[in-house]
């Protein structure tokens, strides 16, 4: 595979592509777990108020 | 947050090795299949992650019948599901492998048909669900249901191939396996391939399940 057909273009491409896609998903994870957060800290709260 | 995130960075990093090396390694020259071999890193890899989604799936399940817990019961469906894309992604690549090797979208292939006919089940799974309303009553008979689906999961695609006459699969119909014909620079590729998609599902599966337990208030 290796050689002066410039397919290495391609895997670079790809791999770009797929990096962008792992990136987002981390990002939605970061995000949910922000949630779950603040959602602990209200049922927290909402307890401490009893 | 780093430190319980190693295993979604490992997934990603196998799979991108996987898209780097699987393109630029040297693959034995094969008569029919040529460069289509390295479809065995990336479609091959789409089952394996479909069958640890489904078997965790059936450990939901039986987990959600021993103790009638709300989040088993996410899981398992949550796992399902996830399982159910993997199956299609596998089943659609395979189709367009098989026009460009076999001459058809679909053969008449003992392999193709059981996995046809086990994803008809776990469809069936999904329709289950949506029309029961009563959430506890939802939860055991699609758990209940969730078993049998997995045996016939094995039935259709673990068991019937391997005893079928002739398969163009290799390792049923009485072919040699996939694994004894695959050379050691594939191997280095498509285990950590089928380790980093099954770690990706098991990151899908995780995602879908929080954002659930959110929406529904389970915890």
């Amino acid at each position: 595979m290796e050689g002066s057909d410039k397919f290495f273009v391609v895997v670079i491409v790809m791999s770009i592509i797929f990096t962008g896609l792992g990136t987002y998903l981390f990002l939605i994870d970061r995000k949910l777990s922000r949630i779950e957060k603040k959602l602990k800290e209200f049922r927290g709260s909402k307890n401490n108020d009893k | 947050m780093i430190k319980s995130m190693w295993w979604k960075f490992l997934g990603l990093a196998l799979v991108l090795y996987s898209i780097i090396a699987g393109l630029l390694i040297d693959v034995p020259a094969l008569p029919v299949i040529h460069q289509t071999i390295r479809n065995l890193f990336y479609h091959v890899s789409m089952w394996f992650a479909m069958f640890v989604m489904l078997g965790t799936s059936l450990v939901y399940s039986i987990r959600y019948l021993s103790g009638f817990r709300m989040r088993d019961d996410l899981m398992a469906s949550g796992a399902v599901y996830t399982g159910i894309f993997f199956g299609l992604m596998g089943l659609m690549t395979g189709m367009i492998w098989a026009k460009f090797t076999w001459g058809d979208f679909w053969t008449n292939d003992p392999q193709l048909n059981g996995a046809a006919v086990s994803m008809m089940a776990y469809l069936a799974y999904a329709v289950l669900r949506g029309s029961i309303d009563e959430v506890a009553m939802r939860a055991r008979i699609s758990a209940v249901y969730n078993i049998f689906a997995f045996m016939l999961l094995v039935i259709f695609l673990g068991v019937l191939p391997r005893l079928a006459d002739s398969s163009l699969h290799p390792g049923k119909g009485g072919n040699t396996s996939t694994m004894e014909g695959l050379d050691m620079t594939m191997r280095m590729v498509f285990y950590p391939a089928a380790l980093g998609w099954i770690l990706i599902a098991c990151w899908l599966l995780q995602l879908h399940t929080r954002r659930r337990a959110l929406i529904q208030g389970i915890h």
